[in-house]
């Protein structure tokens, strides 16, 4: 009888370990090329993933647990682009919560350790997100620095 | 033993070294701390910290339950003193709080807060 693992030794199993994105590595690196760097995906752009499956990515990313994951991401990285301080998100920037290692339909049927764990999981920009996983070279960013004022927040009172 | 105010400090990404916001800081967190007090954690006389002086564990002792009234003070700071431009940050930030404060209820009303 083979010898059942908890799912996160499973999984690990999978993958094998030089390729195993990590966020408790990602943030001993300080500078966004690095951290950008790291997290960049070397696959082909439309490698199969969920293919017709797609109902259960679906399912997935509109259930209770992946909000309440999601929200918990954006507050670990202290609502900034890959959790590096001087890069705060602007206005209107789409977030999206990264897994930093690539899912598949089995992650989501058998609940992986992949899904909704923090240590595999980094909040991005969409369209820093895109980039990752296009794989693209030379993406750089300077954040635009915002002078902030009393009531910038409160649209009643001159903010947005 | 950490200082309140220091633990402040890092969560609004402020340099320990660095004592410009300090006064708005203070006046910050003794609001969050007079709130707590109401949730039934902390001292019944209420508590409040002055510099850097005053250390979690003269508010709540060392309970190891500590780190979720670290975090719930710290978040609600960083909404007062500098919320982040980003909606859907903001109701991140927002959420995280509903769910810390609802956390910290249960534990005194539930768990027989020390």
């Amino acid at each position: 009888m083979p010898r059942l693992l908890p799912p996160s030794e499973h999984m690990e199993g999978m993958v094998k370990m030089s390729q195993l994105k990590r966020y408790s590595e990602l943030i001993q690196l300080s500078s966004f090329d690095d951290r950008y760097n790291y997290l960049r995906l070397k696959g082909q752009v439309g490698e199969d993933t969920f293919g017709f499956d797609r109902y259960l990515n679906q399912m997935f990313y509109t259930s209770t647990e992946w909000k309440q994951f999601r929200n918990y991401i954006i507050t670990r990285d202290n609502g900034c682009i890959m959790g590096l301080s001087d890069y705060p998100y602007a206005r209107g920037d789409r977030i999206v919560v990264h897994h930093m290692n690539p899912l598949n339909k089995d992650d989501i049927i058998h609940s992986s350790d992949f899904l909704m764990n923090p240590e595999y999981a980094i909040s991005v920009p969409d369209w820093l997100h895109r980039a990752i996983h296009y794989n693209l070279d030379n993406v750089s960013f300077e954040p635009k620095l915002v002078t902030r004022y009393p009531g910038d927040t409160c649209p009643w009172k001159g903010g947005h | 033993m950490e200082s309140i105010l220091n633990s402040v400090k890092k969560i609004v990404n402020v340099s320990l070294e660095d004592d410009s916001f300090d006064q708005d800081l203070i006046i910050y967190t003794n609001t969050i701390l007079a709130v707590l007090t109401q949730m039934g954690v902390g001292p019944v006389e209420g508590f409040v910290i002055t510099g850097e002086e005053e250390t979690w564990d003269d508010f709540v002792g060392d309970d190891i339950r500590i780190q979720l009234i670290k975090t719930y003070v710290g978040l609600r700071v960083r909404m007062m003193f500098d919320p982040p431009t980003n909606s859907s940050a903001v109701q991140a930030f927002d959420n995280s709080i509903q769910e810390t404060q609802w956390r910290i209820y249960a534990m005194t009303n539930y768990g027989g807060w020390t």
